[in-house]
């Protein structure tokens, strides 16, 4: 299953940017998301999922689509999925 | 007079008397009391405290919601009186030729006390990762020459009560140095936080006239017992004073020096202070006698009253000089305090017009017999003026303003 929605209505609380910008391909570049933005996303979804996530995990991330690819697996992978 | 002053060619400001010039002006003029409220904390249920909270700022009309999350609100307030001493001032000299100086005694206390708490209830995981970013005292001043862009010397002074003026003077000798063409500068700080207040209440120094919070400061009253703790900005555009340069007025002088005496007195007789405020003269080329008003440090609290009064009668003679506060009606700004009492003073001597101390209703004679406090408005002598910034640590800062 996908937590796409999780990521979005974190990114939106961390961000501020309409959920309307969180389209598909969309860079993270592009939404002004950095590093820092990333890690608090990712600190609403481990006190959501009870799981840990780090910086390392999002080195290779350039879209949106790809960050909610990571929070997929390591949030899957906790919940035995 | 010399030809090495600043002019101040904008102003922005953030106070518990209002957050444009004009409300500010208006409200100290006023005098009518301080804009103090007695709040009680969670953490803190038998123990009031009063504070004096900004004005008029409301950071989510100018800041969109990513920005108001990562930033702390002195971050916040910094950037509203900049914005707003930038907004009249037309293209300046070159990003590299602009300098940012901000003066600050906590820096980001709220946001700071925020992660403590978060840590210590919930672990290391919930530690933000803009503490750093946020947390750092010179985080107000690299935000700023982020958000203009601003690639000369960026600069944080830390300098407890005096930080407001000390950035002002810095910037002073920027421009005089020839390190920069422009500078913003300014002092900032945002303390009303459960942390910071507790602490200054533990050392008594705050006022506990929890029962009729507008008569609460009052500095050079007979009544006096500490002062009440402010929130507040205020930025300025400087630029070399030039034959054509206009502005809103003019840094003359400045002075800095220290106590070398005690972590938080001042020694009775303010010798340092005395020496900071002849310092200042000299800089400025300025005789006493030249001089119209003192807009003083005046905290309300018993040992930075005498001793500051002492150090003016030393340096101007026995009730020679008119001397009025603006924490009567705003309360202690701390870093602010320097940089938001210049603005006051930078109107008064352009409205020729010397404001009144608030609740300065009753005089201690061994500080009446000294100055001449001003306890309603008076017509100024001239377009001169002295900002006084004194200290924890015993860092003493005059500005001349003409």
């Amino acid at each position: 299953m996908t937590y796409r929605p999780d990521v979005v209505n974190a990114a939106v609380e961390v961000c501020g940017m309409p959920e309307t910008e969180l389209v598909d391909g969309v860079t993270l570049e592009t939404l002004e998301i950095d590093s820092l933005d990333l890690i608090e996303v990712a600190m609403i979804l481990e006190a959501k999922h009870d799981v840990t996530i780090n910086a390392d995990d999002f080195e290779d991330v350039v879209t949106f689509d790809d960050a909610v690819l990571v929070f997929d697996r390591i949030i899957g992978e906790a919940s035995g999925e | 007079m010399n030809d090495r002053s600043a002019t101040v060619v904008g102003a922005g400001v953030v106070s518990p008397a209002g957050s444009t010039l004009d409300d500010v002006w208006d409200s100290i003029l006023d005098g009518a009391g301080t804009h103090a409220d007695a709040v009680r904390y969670v953490e803190l249920p038998d123990v009031p405290i009063l504070t004096c909270r900004a004005a008029g700022f409301e950071p989510t009309a100018r800041l969109d919601r990513h920005q108001l999350r990562r930033l702390d609100r002195s971050h916040q307030m910094a950037f509203w009186a900049a914005d707003d001493a930038l907004k009249s001032v037309g293209d300046g000299p070159p990003a590299h030729r602009c300098a940012v100086v901000v003066g600050t005694g906590f820096g980001a206390a709220e946001f700071q006390e925020r992660q403590q708490k978060a840590f210590d209830t919930r672990g290391f995981r919930a530690i933000s990762p803009l503490s750093v970013p946020v947390g750092m005292p010179n985080s107000i001043a690299a935000h700023l020459s982020i958000r203009y862009g601003y690639q000369g010397p960026s600069l944080t002074v830390a300098g407890a009560c005096a930080s407001g003026a000390i950035a002002l003077g810095e910037a002073l000798w920027l421009l005089r140095s020839g390190r920069a063409d422009r500078v913003l500068a300014g002092g900032v700080d945002a303390l009303a936080t459960v942390g910071v207040l507790a602490s200054f209440a533990r050392m008594e120094a705050m006022s506990s006239r929890f029962d009729d919070p507008r008569r609460s400061s009052r500095p050079f009253d007979v009544d006096r017992d500490g002062f009440v703790l402010g929130e507040g900005a205020a930025f300025f555009v400087l630029e070399r004073s030039t034959s054509s340069t206009s502005g809103i007025g003019r840094v003359l002088g400045y002075a800095t020096n220290s106590d070398a005496y005690h972590i938080v007195a001042p020694p009775d007789r303010g010798e340092g202070a005395a020496d900071c405020m002849r310092a200042a003269l000299l800089d400025a080329g300025i005789a006493p006698s030249e001089v119209g008003h003192i807009n003083a440090h005046g905290t309300s609290t018993k040992r930075n009253d005498r001793s500051e009064a002492q150090a003016i009668c030393d340096v101007f003679g026995a009730r020679a000089m008119p001397v009025t506060s603006s924490k009567g009606v705003m309360g202690h700004l701390i870093g602010a305090a320097g940089a938001v009492e210049t603005l006051v003073a930078l109107e008064a001597n352009k409205h020729e017009v010397i404001p009144p101390t608030a609740n300065y209703t009753t005089p201690d004679r061994e500080i009446a017999d000294l100055i001449d406090v001003v306890c309603k408005r008076r017509p100024a002598k001239s377009r001169i003026s002295l900002s006084n910034s004194f200290a924890f640590g015993g860092h003493n800062a005059t500005l001349v303003l003409g």
